[in-house]
């Protein structure tokens, strides 16, 4: 919604609908200097829709203390944005925000393994804007987010202010 | 006959973290021990999609992984076994996609939903980690600690216990020349492969035979 009124356009990818392998530490990205990957399958169109986007909300769950398997993949896959001097390799000026969700009340809890990924992630060269973290959070159990007003206010900022 | 486990999270199935592990196979083998190494970057499948088929009460996949994918047989190898070894190399500060993958499956099925939550592993085994990283000793204990220590902790809580093995600043590859780099001496690091890893694989070998002689003593 925030960024219709802007008159953004979006599109949303979910991870779990691919197939996405991990990082074959190939190195290929390494001896070739690119910013680009070997390994050929639906990343692909990731890495050239992230790269031809003017900015990327990414969400996730923690599962287990940390964000989930298949955001761990996307993430491993990123390796080609990270030089060897850890220079950025991402075309510069995009924006990246942050959801997290969890089933445990204390924000506190996993706060360094979300802070890590988050840091990780703008390695790339991808300008960290913004995160939110909703806590308490159980499908079907306990209330849904669309019943929770604060988080909808929390997500909808994020969206407002992703693209200065 | 004791069978030991060993799960391969990294790509390479030749490198640092294959080589750590199959040496702790080979120290489990030294007290009697089957043992099976599994490469998971061999295997199709994917990290837990929160079906929560395994937590339906009444459920035929009560405790259970309902997914049913290359991973399947192996999860039902696991509980049969009588020690299992994780590897994985540290990818962006984390273990890698694929060992997330594995561990999402192999431990939200055995965790019950009850406070305080309960494991629903058929017994205690002994369990280890073994990471494989690029950062010095010190910079894993100040950045990584907490995620190898909340490893460690949701291991013991399913299988009773979990040893922390890790070998750092390894060598990533043979030729750094071939390489677009420019992030620490390479001389530096291929004497470290040579004086150093070869301790680390020595300890490995132990943690292979601890292992067994702790399953005994259950």
């Amino acid at each position: 919604m925030p960024f219709r009124e802007q008159g953004i356009a979006t599109e949303t990818i979910f991870l779990n609908d691919l197939k996405i392998r991990g990082c074959q530490a190939c190195y290929w990205c390494k001896k070739n200097d690119v910013a680009d990957c070997a390994v050929k399958d639906d990343m692909q169109s990731i890495h050239r829709r992230m790269q031809e986007s003017d900015g990327i909300i990414v969400a996730a769950p923690i599962y287990f203390g940390g964000v989930t398997a298949q955001i761990k993949i996307w993430m491993d896959r990123l390796f080609p944005y990270i030089s060897m001097n850890l220079s950025p390799k991402m075309p510069a000026g995009k924006m990246v925000s942050f959801i997290f969700t969890q089933n445990q009340p204390d924000a506190q809890l996993f706060e360094t393994p979300i802070r890590t990924f988050m840091h990780m992630v703008g390695l790339t060269g991808l300008s960290v804007k913004d995160y939110m973290l909703g806590c308490d959070l159980d499908a079907g159990i306990k209330l849904s987010v669309s019943e929770r007003k604060e988080l909808l206010d929390q997500v909808y900022r994020i969206g407002r202010d992703l693209i200065p | 006959m004791e069978m030991v486990i060993a799960i391969n999270g990294s790509p390479r199935k030749k490198w640092n973290t294959a080589t750590l592990i199959e040496h702790t196979l080979e120290g489990a083998a030294s007290q009697g021990a089957a043992t099976e190494l599994v490469h998971l970057y061999d295997l199709d499948f994917k990290g837990c999609t929160s079906c929560f088929a395994c937590k339906l009460k009444g459920g035929k996949s009560y405790g259970k992984c309902a997914m049913k994918d290359d991973l399947s047989p192996v999860l039902e190898r696991i509980s049969g076994a009588d020690a299992l070894i994780l590897g994985s190399p540290i990818y962006f500060g984390i273990v890698t996609g694929e060992m997330r993958s594995f561990m999402e499956r192999l431990l939200f099925p055995n965790l019950t939903y009850t406070r305080p939550p309960r494991s629903l592993a058929p017994r205690n085994i002994p369990t280890a980690f073994v990471y494989t990283m690029n950062v010095s000793e010190q910079l894993m204990k100040e950045n990584y600690g907490p995620h190898i220590a909340a490893n460690a902790r949701v291991m013991k809580m399913m299988f009773g216990q979990c040893e922390s093995l890790y070998s750092t600043e390894t060598l990533q590859f043979e030729d750094y020349d071939k390489m677009v780099f420019s992030y620490f001496d390479p001389e530096e690091r291929k004497k470290r492969r040579r004086e150093v890893f070869p301790q680390d694989c020595r300890r490995a070998f132990d943690l292979g035979v601890r292992l067994v002689k702790a399953g005994r003593a259950e």
